[in-house]
């Protein structure tokens, strides 16, 4: 019995070591973006990654702050947002990084995309151009609301499942 | 005046004579087999349950493909769009997200019934084989469905199938984003997930069928001896229905209970997601070994499986006397959920080039 529990306590140990090994060979670096806009937005990634990464975040607000082009940036929101990010505060931080992207309208593309084998393609801007039309950066996460229309389809699921089980019986 | 009552026998005849009507026609009674009984049971029943959940999601994809716009621009919003304003939209895409869960579940655990009742073994290597497809097929739809939502998860899905391009080489040319340049990569994806992958699975599907039809349902271990009176398919059919309006009530459930949301619109240059439950065992792989891994991990796997029948080629039907192949399934299994385990404790990581 207690070489069992040992047995179980060095594997869970273990595995929790193997989770936390880095993924150094596999890391092939990141390129800094040309512009503040993205990587702005890479912060606020990182920052509704789960968990949020809170290192990486404020390492690309910082980099936001010293891109050459600043087009479409609200500077003194990312000025701010790069405080709150260094106080660890997460929640105003994540929002005055979306205040700073407050006209993202005219942000140029960012550095030019490259396929595979390093060559500019025009696939990679997908994402970007995205974000040139201002689209939303916010999660949408649904959730139950109860409305009739709710309560009338779980009762329809209800009726269904209680229709299968029947059947179920009989045949 | 009270309207008489139909008579029984009536109301089976005009059923009789509607099936004898339809029959002639269509050719239906081909369809028929003899099913012994121990195919009603719920193990020998989720293939059956499989094919449910994929014509719910044929349904509910024919009615989502009326919202979604599958340009960059548009893709992530069209989402928004369906799940806050379409006529029921929240519902359809539920109901399409927790289907996808469950067909996965329902083809691994299928297949695994399928190995551990050694249903393919002679005559069936073959219908194996067509099986091992089907997973794939159905792999390719769920990791196609998870691009084409659009979030942060879905763009780096897309990248790590454009990286992975170099690891086919030639055969590999489709899934680079140089194959075209007139066409966005996720447009070429939302294509693969509405109309090629459903038209390859439907057709190999139905190669499994017929092949299931043509050698009967395997028999169970435990009852080698096909009865002398096996059931008939019409009650087969009948517990396939009741099986199948079940599941669709408690999938209704959890789109209600439990609807998915979407991400935020992708941004370029950072890798902050980890992959979807069905695919996440290849992430710590690619942690460690790069992203060859993804595609190697995923050929190692497939090979074994591809390997099953040649490699078991006995008589023997029973667990207890396969235990070498049953002990490197189950070895395979934990691997596998190990890698998982691995994958949700550890950190996110940066894989592909930025």
């Amino acid at each position: 019995m207690g070489r069992s529990i040992r047995t179980i306590a060095m594997l869970i140990v273990g595995i929790a070591l193997l989770a936390e090994t880095g993924p150094v060979w596999a890391h092939k670096g990141e390129a800094r973006p040309a512009d503040a806009g993205t990587a702005v937005r890479q912060a606020l990634a990182f920052l509704d990654a789960e968990p949020p990464n809170f290192g990486e975040a404020a390492e690309k607000a910082r980099w936001a702050l010293e891109a050459k082009d600043q087009a479409g940036i609200n500077r003194r929101a990312l000025e701010q947002g790069v405080e709150a990010l260094r106080a660890k505060d997460v929640a105003r931080a994540r929002e005055l990084l979306r205040q700073a992207l407050a006209s993202p309208a005219g942000t140029p593309a960012g550095q030019p995309p490259r396929d595979i084998a390093g060559r500019p393609v025009d696939h990679r801007v997908e994402a970007e151009a995205h974000h040139r039309q201002g689209a939303p950066l916010d999660a949408l996460n649904a959730r139950f609301e109860g409305r009739t229309e709710d309560y009338v389809t779980l009762a329809v699921a209800v009726v269904l499942a209680v229709a299968g089980g029947v059947i179920l019986r009989r045949a | 005046m009270e309207r008489p009552r139909r008579d029984t026998g009536e109301h089976q005849r005009g059923w009789g004579k509607l099936w004898r009507a339809l029959d002639e026609r269509l050719g239906l009674s081909a369809l028929r087999y003899p099913v012994p009984p121990h195919a009603n049971t719920l193990g020998y029943s989720l293939g059956g349950i499989t094919l449910v959940s994929f014509l719910i999601l044929v349904a509910t994809g024919f009615l989502l493909t009326q919202y979604y716009d599958p340009l960059p621009e548009g893709a992530n919003q069209s989402v928004r769009y369906i799940i806050t304003t379409a006529p029921w939209g929240r519902l359809i895409r539920g109901l399409h997200y927790w289907t996808a869960q469950v067909m996965v579940l329902t083809v691994v655990l299928h297949l695994l019934r399928v190995f551990v009742t050694a249903a393919y073994k002679r005559p069936r290597e073959a219908n194996w084989l067509i099986g091992v497809g089907l997973l794939g097929l159905a792999t390719g739809l769920y990791f196609t469905g998870t691009v084409i939502k659009w979030d942060q998860e879905g763009y780096e899905a897309m990248l790590h199938n454009m990286e992975s391009a170099r690891f086919l080489g030639a055969l590999g040319i489709w899934f680079s984003g140089t194959f075209t340049r007139s066409v966005p990569m996720l447009v070429r994806l939302y294509v693969a997930h509405v109309s090629i992958l459903p038209a390859l699975l439907t057709l190999v599907a139905i190669a499994h069928f017929a092949l299931v039809k043509h050698h009967g349902i395997s028999p169970s271990p435990w009852a080698p001896v096909q009865p002398a009176h096996p059931e008939s398919f019409s009650r087969h059919a009948r517990r396939l229905a009741g099986y199948g309006l079940v599941l669709l009530g408690e999938l209704l459930a959890l789109a209600v209970l439990f609807p998915p949301g979407v991400g935020p619109t992708p941004v370029e240059g950072v890798e902050v997601t980890k992959p979807p439950l069905p695919l996440l065992w290849l992430y710590p792989l690619e942690n460690w070994f790069g992203l060859g891994a993804v595609f190697y991990g995923s050929l190692a796997l497939f090979l074994l499986l591809v390997l099953v029948p040649f490699v078991d080629r006995g008589p023997e039907r029973l667990p207890l006397q396969r235990r070498a192949i049953l002990a490197a399934g189950s070895l395979v299994v934990a691997v596998i959920v190990g890698l998982i385990a691995l994958a949700l404790l550890g950190p996110t990581a940066v894989h592909v080039g930025m």
